[in-house]
């Protein structure tokens, strides 16, 4: 058991006292078996709000979610012994920008700043800094560097390589790649996969791009309008008609696929054939 | 930041907010004047009715102007307090005599520590703890039996009850009324007036406009830079920071992480925002046109002749008074 929302409810207050339901009674388990996961959804349909459940930056207005055994709800969290700190250590969130977080002189002391926040001493904390800047493909040089004089995707690097360095065991991104050329997007996508790969650590990342899901994720969970409405596999996902409605798209592949099969007229679906075999089809077609 | 309402605009719909914001100004400043002119407590009580018949017929909450008052309180009531104690003028009106012996300076002291350990449980506010320890000194100073070693008298004397009344209501009447002007008047609207009624100074080269401009962007980018600063706070609460512990040493580095980036991302925006005024063409001290033009209207002039009226009474009531 990793994390389990139950019944997890969540509405804000706005200064005039009315209220915006962000998330409506989601129920969600994630985090047994170690896999990469996409969250996808429209703008405001919920997921930030979502994920910041997860590391118990939100509190759930009703409903309790529970991080590696410790309840967080209305009641837990107004308790004294009740500590945010472990659940922080457990659960490493990436916020979108990376501008939010870095603030030291160097980007070796910067990292190193959720490791001692963790009450590690100032050593073991450069160490686990220096792990996670290599873990990140940030190697000696860039060490004594200012965070705030690297490139847009080496300061992505730097504020991921900051929460690695806490050494979660559930690692969630908040649309990690936004901002990216497509190579750096695709650089980072495939360093999140070999992290995983390694460490064994689940991640969840926030995405609207359907081909990184296509490519990365083995488990897909889609929000529309503050509930979440599929929890499984993208290839089921992608057969399903309500696809339009939740305002989600093909991949390019998938895409290409069905124009292909609309084309030639195909009854069966190409869905689960390979590009070897697409490739004979059209050829013994020669139509296209 | 919710019970903020000193300087908060609150939608609504009366005379008051369709007043031109150059005339509320104007009105504003020559109504306080008013209220430093008059010399009489009645005249005073009779502007204070005036200033609160003013709520209901503005449409304004009395509940909402009472909030504005209330972080004041303290104030209000110290120096009430305070003008009561020490102006000895005037005739004596009354005359307590306080004992301090060992019964009341323990039973203080106790309850100073009980205060100071009960306030974590229940609400209890500082004053009516002040209250409830003026009652015990004073109500055992008649035990006779224990020997005071320290006598004194509260006295009470006619014109520091008048001038300590005098204080409050003025105080009260000018906190009114400026929030009865920000509640019923947009910021951008109170800064367009405020570059209006400036504008004579134009004549002694200050550039009026110019900080009516920095005046509208500082206003405009409160609320953004507080969302900002909710964003770097959650961010920096995934790096394990706990903002609500920690020892001092690490309450520094707390907010050290939380200014930095805020910062740095308030400097990027200033650098955007110039960006796009520079996009829309605008040349800092070149005549600009307005969106919305501020039109005069009968009711302004009404307000206007008001106010000047109110201080001319004033002044007139002065000289008759004394």
């Amino acid at each position: 058991m990793a994390i389990r929302l139950d019944a997890v409810s969540h509405r804000y207050t706005s200064m005039d006292g009315s209220f915006f339901q962000a998330i409506t009674d989601i129920h969600l388990e994630l985090g047994q078996q170690k896999e990469m996961i996409a969250l996808v959804g429209e703008t405001g349909s919920g997921k930030s709000t979502l994920v910041q459940h997860f590391n118990a930056l939100l509190t759930p207005s009703s409903g309790t979610v529970e991080v590696m055994g410790i309840k967080i709800n209305q009641e837990t969290v107004k308790a004294k012994s009740f500590k945010k700190t472990p659940i922080r250590q457990h659960v490493g969130l990436v916020f979108q920008f990376p501008e939010y977080q870095l603030f030291e002189e160097t980007v070796l002391k910067d990292v190193s700043f959720g490791p001692k926040n963790l009450g590690l001493k100032e050593n073991e904390a450069i160490l686990k800094a220096k792990e996670a800047l290599f873990q990140v493909g940030l190697n000696e040089t860039y060490f004594e560097r200012s965070p705030f004089q690297l490139s847009g995707g080496e300061k992505k690097r730097v504020s991921i390589a900051g929460i690695l360095a806490m050494e979660p065991d559930i690692l969630i991104l908040d649309e990690p790649t936004s901002g990216l050329d497509p190579a750096g997007q695709k650089a980072l996508m495939d360093l999140f996969l070999s992290i995983h790969q390694k460490t064994k650590t689940t991640m969840v990342f926030i995405t609207h791009d359907m081909n990184v899901v296509y490519r990365y994720a083995k488990r897909i969970l889609v929000m529309h309008q503050s509930k979440l409405v599929y929890d499984g596999t993208p290839q089921e996902l992608y057969q399903m008609p309500e696809l339009r409605t939740w305002n989600l798209d093909l991949p390019d592949s998938l895409k290409l696929q069905t124009f292909i099969a609309q084309t030639l007229q195909l009854k069966e679906s190409l869905l689960e054939s390979s590009v070897d075999d697409l490739i004979t089809l059209i050829k013994e077609e020669g139509r296209l | 930041m919710k019970n903020i309402v000193i300087g908060r605009y609150i939608p609504g719909n009366s005379f008051l907010y369709r007043l031109d914001p150059r005339v509320k100004l104007i009105a504003l400043v020559l109504l306080f004047a008013a209220t430093f002119i008059i010399s009489d407590i009645w005249v005073m009580v009779g502007a204070l009715g005036f200033v609160i018949a003013l709520l209901p017929i503005g449409k304004i909450s009395l509940k909402r102007v009472f909030q504005g008052l209330k972080p004041l309180l303290f104030l209000l009531i110290f120096t009430f307090v305070f003008q009561i104690l020490f102006n000895t003028q005037g005739r004596l009106l009354i005359a307590i005599p306080l004992q301090f012996n060992i019964v009341n300076t323990l039973l203080a002291f106790a309850l100073f520590g009980s205060w100071l350990f009960l306030k974590r449980k229940i609400k209890f506010t500082f004053l009516s703890f002040l209250l409830v320890l003026g009652l015990i000194v004073y109500g055992f100073s008649e035990l006779t039996m224990f020997v005071p070693y320290n006598t004194s008298t509260l006295a009470v004397y006619e014109t520091g009850l008048t001038m300590a009344l005098f204080i409050l209501l003025r105080l009260i009447i000018i906190v009114t009324l400026s929030t009865v002007l920000t509640i019923s008047t947009k910021p951008t609207d109170l800064n367009l007036g405020l570059e209006r009624v400036l504008k004579p100074l134009k004549l002694v080269r200050v550039n009026t406009e110019e900080i009516a401009m920095i005046i509208g962007i500082a206003l405009r980018y409160i609320p953004t830079l507080l969302d900002e600063a909710n964003k770097i706070m959650l961010a920096q609460a995934s790096r394990g920071v706990d903002f609500q512990e920690g020892k001092f040493k690490d309450k520094v580095v707390q907010i050290i992480s939380l200014l930095v980036p805020m910062f740095i991302i308030s400097f990027q925006r200033s650098d955007e925002l110039a960006n796009a005024m520079e996009a829309r063409c605008f040349v800092p001290g070149k005549p600009r046109t307005r969106l919305n033009q501020l039109t005069w209207k009968p009711i302004d002039s009404l307000v206007l002749g008001i106010s000047i009226m109110s201080v001319i009474t004033s002044i007139t009531l002065r000289i008759l008074g004394s």
